[in-house]
């Protein structure tokens, strides 16, 4: 193991492997950028090319490109507004709150290092995970996904502390459309009416896209704004300046960093759960465990740091289950996994024998490829000064911008309807933002709805009534009891004894 | 000036016949129109689902037989096919793929969206012929037919209701005797494999793609297979046949839609015969073709061979054209659904 | 009415609506789920109605939307004329689309756009322009995608 380890990270001193490796960092990165693009475009149109190619040079590309293609999401997420992905919306609360504020260099700085070393942790969690990862996959069924669904639900609690009720009803209404559709486990059509479009049910990135590219660009062409206001930040070296504060920004709250990177890791290593589930959790459990809630969709860090973490090491653990089991994740997993077939290498539980190797060596791929995705960010922001996109006045910045959110919304799945779903949520947006709804809510239950529903009645028919009586689904009871318990009793410790509490929170004090 | 107009009318009657004088004087051979043009080759599915691959793999090997450019598209489910029926090429230049037992379902089971005929398609060829393999959960105790037969409670999990997976463990408990409910819900036939080797359900029906891998992965076991042959893939397999069980002639028909699927590449309607037949060919062609056997063989664990097109189509007219089957397999589905 | 009723009410009428629909399902799978969760939206909805119509006391002339309350934009508010001026560029840029596609809706929109808000012609075309010609050249010539080709220009 220890071998594997090592000659994991030494297989990319070889030109070819480490140039095909930087090669995915570059198109990562692009198609991350551009909001209609995704990764899986960019690996399906190269998978072709993967066959009759060195094995680890074209492995390290595709796991290159899938590793820094969220990046770059977060990027145009936190820039412009425009989140590419489920995932990149949770960065979108706090990063583009921080640009807005003038301090886009930060929010990319913190972004960044926490990728970067959420993806470093990463191989070092592999190290430790990989013997147990099958019987802790085998752990997870449909009762203990559930549960940790719910836990995610729960947080719709969280996110709209200022107004519960509103906040409520938003989750409940985004629950409420998760559920439009074909309901393929009975077949039964729930308000589409036999439509072809609302059949499938409405897709998350066309109402992202509505809820706040579009809200947003209509309130800059209303009122005349920039993103940034102008003035606010100079040239590159603000950026680079403020790039540094965010890296230091992680450091100070290490500890949150450390447990969103662990959350993440254990919950992309369990197939079943995307990522739009995990990064929601990790956002939720930092708001719930920070000293300044209040503060979450303002531009707070932890609300970038919490999120940003947990999405690069779900994306290690999600590598690991893949290889180790032949189980993908998710739809550029399955890619990869036909990728490794074409290249002789059959994934599953024989791979820790035949080719421990091969398997540390995509884990460390995916920690370069992170390493050199932040000095390439960073060079991009500090040096290429993107300032100016952000302090474009609106007639030039909307209508462009809307052009990408438009092509965004019709490329998701290539239908015309998706755009009046994004022109009606842009609609909603507004109205939400103005009466104090939270957006974040309703994409939160959007999300999870279905996935709720589905496991509930999984869990129902497979283990009976009582299936939330397994150890693991305590646990994850126990650990959504803890969570909103801990502050009530540690102000009732403060108040009984009259002592300063003990923070477990977003700090760096324990 | 006269002769002027003339020479210029003359001129213009020679251009256009030159332009469309080729589609009245003799129609463009096959191989000519397929040169330099663009074939789109839509996959019904997500990228990197098995089909999704098998059509990638061919697709180069499709380009270099044919001349022409061929692009590989997804789109969802039955989008791609409803695609193809009402706005794919007519000229032939629109493929698709889909597991041939989706396409007849959902057609007779009249599914929510369905806006084709099954047996209107073209279809080109069977590019992986699948058998039905009975898989159980390692967890199962029952390892005979016997003791299946005896056990009570028994569950078979499914994705859609309805759906191929669905149908085929409804069909399996009918034909078979046993006492169970089919649970539909899981998302794709990857949960239901890790479903099996947590022993959350007992058995799936499905086709024979990943049996060998997940049986040495020891996610599952492979008990039988639901025709009357073995699978290529799991050949130390028996099929019921072999165990004794014999089929009744009323459920002949549900049995036989059960046990025949497999990855179909279609064109709309409407396309010319004679480029249909070519593009059988070529399919054929490339059956054996040994470096596209060898890719494939690696994705899939076996290199069977294509199924010839015409062949396919005869046995999907002959499914849409049994005016009971629909009848019979919602009969049976509902009786063994553990939807309530 | 006050305007911040409008979004409980509409939500009460329209969930107890999807109640009736959901009643009518063959499934208690397919009908309890919804059922709950409309349920619950109603129960929310007429919450926040009657504190809408209990707490709310100042004049509806002088009731900040929760946005300028919190100071953003200055303070300032937007009528819905402004925002439906705006929409109606994003609702006529989607109708291009849906006729002439994306390449042909692109160019037109954004040059009319900048035009209409004060840029002068020829920037205004160029960015245009410019900004199809990237379109195309990423999505649809390097990636191989289908840029939807429009109504009228559709084979």
């Amino acid at each position: 193991m220890v071998e594997a380890f090592v000659s994991g990270f030494t297989n990319y001193i070889d030109p070819l492997r480490f140039g095909f490796l930087l090669l995915g960092v570059f198109v990562g990165i692009f198609i991350g950028i551009v909001p209609a693009l995704g990764g899986i475009v960019a690996m399906s149109l190269l998978l072709p090319m993967v066959f009759g190619m060195e094995r680890i040079a074209a492995l390290s590309m595709l796991v290159a490109i899938h590793a820094i293609s969220g990046t770059g999401d977060a990027i145009t997420s936190i820039l412009m507004g425009i989140p590419g992905s489920g995932p990149a919306t949770v960065i979108l609360l706090d990063g583009f709150p921080m640009t807005r504020k003038g301090e886009p260099g930060r929010a990319l700085g913190m972004m960044m290092c926490a990728d970067t070393m959420g993806a470093l942790l990463g191989v070092g969690l592999a190290f430790v995970m990989i013997p147990i990862v099958r019987p802790l996959v085998m752990s997870f069924g449909n009762s203990e996904l559930f549960l940790l669904i719910l836990m995610g639900l729960s947080f719709l609690a969280v996110l709209s502390k200022d107004s519960p009720v509103k906040g409520l009803m938003a989750g409940f209404v985004g629950i409420f459309l998760s559920l439009v559709g074909y309901q393929h486990s009975t077949g039964v059509d729930r308000f589409a009416f036999g439509n072809d479009f609302l059949l499938e049910g409405f897709d998350i990135i066309p109402v992202v896209l509505g809820l706040f590219a579009g809200t947003e660009m209509l309130q800059l062409a209303v009122f005349n704004e920039t993103i940034v206001p102008l003035g606010v930040v100079k040239v590159g070296k603000d950026l680079r300046r403020q790039f540094f504060v965010g890296v230091k920004d992680v450091f100070q709250h290490k500890w949150l960093w450390f447990r969103s990177c662990v959350l993440g890791y254990v919950m992309g290593l369990v197939p079943g759960i995307g990522s739009e589930v995990s990064v929601w959790v990790s956002y939720g459990q930092a708001k719930q465990t920070s000293r300044t809630p209040e503060l979450f969709g303002t531009g707070c860090p932890e609300g970038i740091i919490a999120p940003e973490s947990t999405m690069n090491a779900k994306e290690g653990a999600s590598l690991v289950t893949t290889l180790c089991l032949g189980l993908p994740s998710g739809i550029s997993m399955a890619i990869l996994l036909g990728a490794l077939m074409m290249l002789d290498v059959i994934p599953g539980p024989s791979i820790l024998t035949k080719d421990l190797e091969l398997t540390m060596t995509l884990i460390w791929g995916l920690a370069i490829a992170n390493v050199i995705g932040a000095v390439l960010c960073f060079f991009i922001v500090g040096y290429m000064n993107l300032t100016w996109l952000m302090t474009l006045p609106p007639r030039i910045l909307v209508p462009n911008i809307l052009t990408i959110v438009f092509i965004g919304s019709y490329t998701y799945n290539n239908q015309v309807p998706a755009l009046l779903v994004t022109i009606l949520f842009s609609g909603v947006g507004l109205l939400m933002k103005q009466w104090g709804y939270s957006r974040a809510a309703l994409i939160l239950g959007l999300i999870l709805g279905k996935s709720f529903e589905g496991y509930f009645w999984l869990a129902l028919q497979t283990s009976g009534p009582l299936f939330f009586l397994t150890p693991v689904s305590l646990g994850i009871i126990a650990v959504i009891i803890g969570l909103y318990t801990f502050k009530p009793i540690l102000s009732l410790l403060q108040n009984r004894y009259g002592k300063p509490p003990l923070m477990v929170g977003g700090d760096e004090e324990v | 000036m006269a002769k002027r107009m003339a020479t210029v009318g003359i001129f213009m009657i020679f251009l256009s016949l030159m332009a469309g004088g080729h589609e009245v004087w003799g129609a463009q051979s096959p191989e000519e129109f397929f040169h330099g043009k663009t074939i789109i080759w839509i996959f019904s599915g997500d990228a990197g689902s098995p089909g999704d691959l098998i059509s990638r793999n061919i697709a180069p090997f499709l380009e270099k037989e044919t001349g022409a450019k061929v692009r590989v598209e997804n789109k969802k489910t039955d989008e791609g096919v409803n695609f193809t029926y009402n706005k794919g090429s007519k000229e032939g230049l629109t493929l698709c793929t889909k597991t041939s037992d989706a396409i007849i379902g959902n057609d007779i089971l009249k599914a929510p969206g369905v806006q084709y005929e099954a047996d209107k398609f073209n279809y080109v060829s069977d590019v992986y012929p699948a058998i039905k393999v009975f898989q159980a959960s390692p967890k199962l105790p029952y390892k005979t037919l016997e003791a299946l037969r005896k056990a009570k409670g028994l569950r078979a999990g499914a994705t859609s209701a309805k759906g191929s997976l669905a149908l085929s463990s409804a069909v399996t408990f009918e034909i078979l005797g046993l006492d169970g409910k089919v649970i539909t819900g899981f998302k794709g036939k990857k949960d239901l494999t890790l479903a099996l080797a947590r022993g959350e359900v007992d058995f799936m029906v499905t086709s024979d793609n990943a049996a060998k891998r997940d049986e040495a992965d020891g996610y599952i076991i492979n008990r039988f297979t639901m025709g009357n042959k073995r699978s290529i893939a799991v050949p130390q397999v028996p099929s019921i046949a072999e165990l004794g069980v014999k089929i009744p002639k009323d459920l002949s028909p549900v049995h036989k839609f059960i046990t025949s699927g497999g990855t179909a590449v279609i064109m709309p309607p409407g396309v010319p015969p004679e480029r249909v037949e070519y593009l059988r060919k070529v399919f054929m062609k490339l059956s054996d073709n040994k470096d596209l056997q060898k890719s494939l063989e690696k994705l899939t664990g076996d290199d069977r061979p294509f199924v010839p097109g015409k062949e396919l189509q005869e046995e999907m007219s002959e499914m849409k054209s049994d005016a009971g089957l629909a009848a019979k397999l919602d009969a049976i589905f509902k009786k063994y659904t553990a939807v309530r | 009415m006050k305007a911040q009723m409008i979004i409980p009410l509409f939500l009460a009428l329209a969930m107890t609506w999807a109640i009736k629909v959901a009643w009518g399902y063959p499934y208690q799978q397919a009908k309890l789920s919804v059922i709950f969760v409309a349920g619950m939206v109603v129960l929310l909805a007429l919450v926040q109605l009657a504190r809408e119509v209990r707490f709310s006391r100042a004049p509806r002339s002088h009731q900040p939307t929760a946005e300028a309350a919190h100071g953003e934009h200055g303070g300032h508010e937007a009528s819905a004329a402004q925002y439906g001026g705006e929409a109606s560029w994003m609702g006529g840029f989607a109708l291009a689309i849906y006729l002439f596609g994306f390449t042909v809706a692109m160019p037109i929109f954004i040059a009319a756009y900048m035009k209409t808000h004060g840029t002068k012609w020829a920037p205004s075309l160029i960015t245009g322009v410019l900004m199809a010609a990237f379109c195309y050249g990423i999505f649809t010539w390097f990636f191989e995608m289908n840029l939807y080709p429009g109504v009228f220009f559709a084979k």
